[in-house]
């Protein structure tokens, strides 16, 4: 395919699958128009979009900015969904690690010893399923946490998302080239607590 | 145009995953776009390890000898050459805080230290080069006819009174100037302009990479070489990296001359140093540009390296043209090591009436003095009500840095921009640092968002200076730069609105952000070469 540079702006991405039709609005709304679409070689869960836009498109520089704000937002949500549980999960680790150490010590010796230090075990032993059970408590509750603090950033990061392409329209010109046939599902609700969870 | 819905993020489900332990590779991001790496960091990092580790090799070779007496000969020569070297190093015209850090390093691997001072020192490795470029100046100078500006304030006619004194650069009145908040607005120009070329075109740049813009300008200059248009590029060859062997060939075979600087790996010194950084694009002797942007695609956000990249440009047309037309050809005469004619492409700038100064300048290794460095201070020192920086790199010598805080005490409104999305790590932890040691002396800094600046100007209510010239060592003392500096009121008013337009879209922190323990070992360290970086 023969690219028109003096008259066009050309950009290519690969986008999930399941995120395609949103993404795509969002880039529509940044004056772009989908040329392509195919699966992507070497990524099975996306799909490679190539599009354009006028080249002397007004607000240009205003809208190659809102548009990497707006990759970049995007992109965000999966590093805050996919480190939304590490602190909980690393706090339980540790704990899981300290309560095993105690509960194998505590074994040896109550097995070993008859006197003191077998009392001395048992209490190990107690001390471990203490740990085992605050673990999942903590974790429980940090879990909890983080899935909260984790929601706030996700929608802080949508209403941004939000902001930069309402900001768009408003720059784009209403007659810029629109692509055909391109229907787009309705609008789905954002629950971040249940996404973070699922 | 319908509101858009937005993105969810992505659920992983069971059958998703069950499907990618089949299929091929995953990717964890919504939107993938283009993106290139640096590899000659790694280069010159595996050079200097190289040499360490023949000293090293020859340490542990000897330590095995049966006479160990040879050892600790070896070191002892080893050590009072180290020492040698280290006064050696006091004793030159290096900055302080430099001088500090090549004696602590010397000292501290006085096996290997002194090896890679001498090979990186200008004195020895740049000697020969030096002395041609002072040919090439006697030589030219007289090509570029006495200029010097009228109608000047005492300040502006103070600091073109330096540059004259400094490097014979002129002042010129008679200039027109446009200024580009964008590598994408400055380029779109250019392409313009080349269409107009009729006798030249001169291009020097630091980084040229393969891509749209140059397949963009290529187009143009293709058609005018064969309208019989001299086309001359220079790129720098650490710069150029992505600058492929095809693009450059094919641009030959048509007729193009193109030249790389100081190259790589053929001619092999730490001299590799020195980089041409300069930005300059010369148009039939008419038209001139120059500002940060390179002839690369993520200058004009066609890829996205580092986030959205801020730059910018200028447009020179009038009489200040001939000076970055006898830069350019410096330069080419220096490489081509072939006396250059430079009467032909002088003098063909456009008549404009205009009481306004321009005065370009270069700099670099071929001039002792630090001639960016000193209209910078300049420049701040002159500031009455406000002073704004932007730049991509903050590591300033101490006496810049105190020349900021003295403004920001005395009441001058002193902004500095920054990048908030780095493009080499260990400069942004320093370049932070320092910047935010500045707060508490009313300096305010601003964190452009997700965004890298590689814009460099500086602006007070008076003049400004717009070019290629960083907030950093190596631009102050070992690269070559250019610039221009101007009072005209047009520009100054295009400067500043590029400035009111960014300070929303940045984040302005009130107090130094509190970094822990691991960070501040690491800027501590960093601190320690931040002079030689």
């Amino acid at each position: 395919m023969s690219k028109d540079y003096n008259n066009y702006d050309y950009l290519s991405v690969s986008v999930k699958s399941d995120q395609l039709s949103r993404i795509l609005q969002c880039y529509r709304a940044l004056g772009w128009t989908e040329i392509t679409t195919e699966d992507d070689k070497q990524y099975y869960d996306m799909k490679y979009v190539r599009l354009r836009r006028p080249h002397k498109i007004p607000n240009k520089d205003r809208l190659q900015y809102l548009q990497v704000r707006m990759e970049r937002a995007i992109n965000s949500l999966v590093e805050i969904t996919g480190n939304a549980h590490v602190k909980s999960t690393a706090v339980a680790v540790f704990i899981v690690f300290v309560a095993v150490c105690f509960a194998v010590l505590g074994l040896w010796l109550v097995m070993s010893f008859s006197d003191v230090l077998n009392f001395i075990g048992w209490i190990c032993v107690g001390l471990s399923l203490a740990g085992a059970v605050l673990s999942v408590i903590l974790c429980f509750v940090l879990r909890r946490r983080e899935c909260k603090i984790a929601t706030g950033k996700i929608i802080e990061k949508l209403r941004l998302t939000q902001a930069l392409i309402e900001e768009a329209i408003e720059l784009v010109p209403a007659d810029t080239e629109k692509s055909e046939g391109f229907d787009d599902p309705a609008p789905q609700e954002v629950n971040g607590q249940e996404a973070v969870n699922g | 145009m319908d509101r858009p819905n937005l993105p969810t993020f992505p659920t992983r489900s069971l059958e998703d995953r069950s499907r990618r332990r089949r299929q091929r590779f995953t990717e964890d991001k919504l939107v993938k776009i283009r993106t290139e790496h640096n590899n000659v960091g790694a280069f010159k990092t595996m050079l200097a390890a190289l040499v360490i580790l023949i000293q090293l090799g020859i340490i542990i070779a000897l330590s095995f000898l049966p006479a160990t007496i040879a050892l600790v000969w070896y070191l002892a020569v080893m050590f009072v050459i180290s020492v040698f070297t280290a006064i050696s190093v006091m004793s030159s015209h290096r900055n302080t805080q430099a001088k500090a850090v090549w004696v602590l390093f010397i000292l501290l691997f006085f096996f290997c230290g002194f090896i890679i001072y001498f090979m990186s020192n200008d004195k020895y490795m740049y000697a020969r080069a030096r002395r041609r470029h002072r040919e090439i100046f006697a030589r030219s100078e007289h090509f570029l006819p006495e200029h010097t500006a009228v109608n000047a304030s005492d300040e502006m006619a103070h600091m073109c009174a330096y540059l004259n004194s400094a490097g014979n650069f002129r002042s010129y009145n008679n200039t027109r100037l446009n200024y580009f908040s964008s590598g994408a607005q400055l380029f779109d120009d250019v392409i313009e302009s080349l269409k107009g070329a009729q006798s030249f075109v001169f291009i020097e740049y630091y980084a040229v990479s393969d891509g749209v813009l140059i397949s963009r300008i290529w187009d143009v200059l293709e058609e005018k070489i064969k309208q019989g248009v001299d086309v001359r590029m220079i790129y720098d060859d650490v710069g150029s990296r992505a600058f492929s062997h095809a693009m450059r060939k094919k641009m030959r075979a048509a007729g193009a001359q193109v030249r790389v600087f100081n190259r790589l790996l053929s001619r092999f010194t730490f001299a590799m140093n020195y980089r041409d950084h300069r930005k300059i694009i010369v148009i039939d002797g008419k038209i001139a540009y120059t500002g940060g942007s390179n002839v690369a695609d993520e200058y004009i956000n066609e890829k996205h390296m580092h986030g959205y990249w801020k730059d910018t440009g200028l447009r020179i047309e009038g009489e200040a043209v001939d000076s970055f037309t006898l830069f350019f050809l410096r330069q080419w005469e220096f490489i081509t090591n072939k006396k250059c004619e430079y009467t032909p492409y002088m003098g063909h700038y456009e008549r404009f009436s205009s009481s306004y100064v321009a005065a370009p300048y270069v700099d670099g290794p071929e001039y002792e003095l630090t001639i960016c460095k000193s209209v910078f201070e300049h420049v701040i020192s002159s500031a009455r009500e406000r002073l704004y920086i932007m730049t991509p790199y903050f590591i300033p010598d101490d006496s810049v840095t105190q020349c900021i805080i003295n403004k920001a005490l005395s009441g001058v409104d002193v902004r500095i921009i920054l990048p908030s999305v780095p493009d080499k790590y260990y400069v942004y932890l320093v370049t932070c640092d320092n910047a935010e040691k500045l707060i508490k002396h009313g300096v305010k800094i601003y964190y452009l968002r997700d965004s890298f600046v590689h814009s460099k100007l500086a602006i007070n209510e008076t003049c400004a200076v717009v070019g290629t010239v960083n907030f950093d060592m190596r631009s102050f003392y070992q690269q070559f730069e250019d610039a221009l500096l101007t009072d005209d009121q047009n520009v100054l008013a295009q400067i500043n609105a590029d400035f009111e337009n960014t300070f929303p879209d940045c984040d302005n922190p009130q107090k130094p952000a509190k970094n822990g323990l691991v960070k501040t070992v690491a800027i501590a360290l960093l601190r320690l070469v931040s002079p030689l970086m």
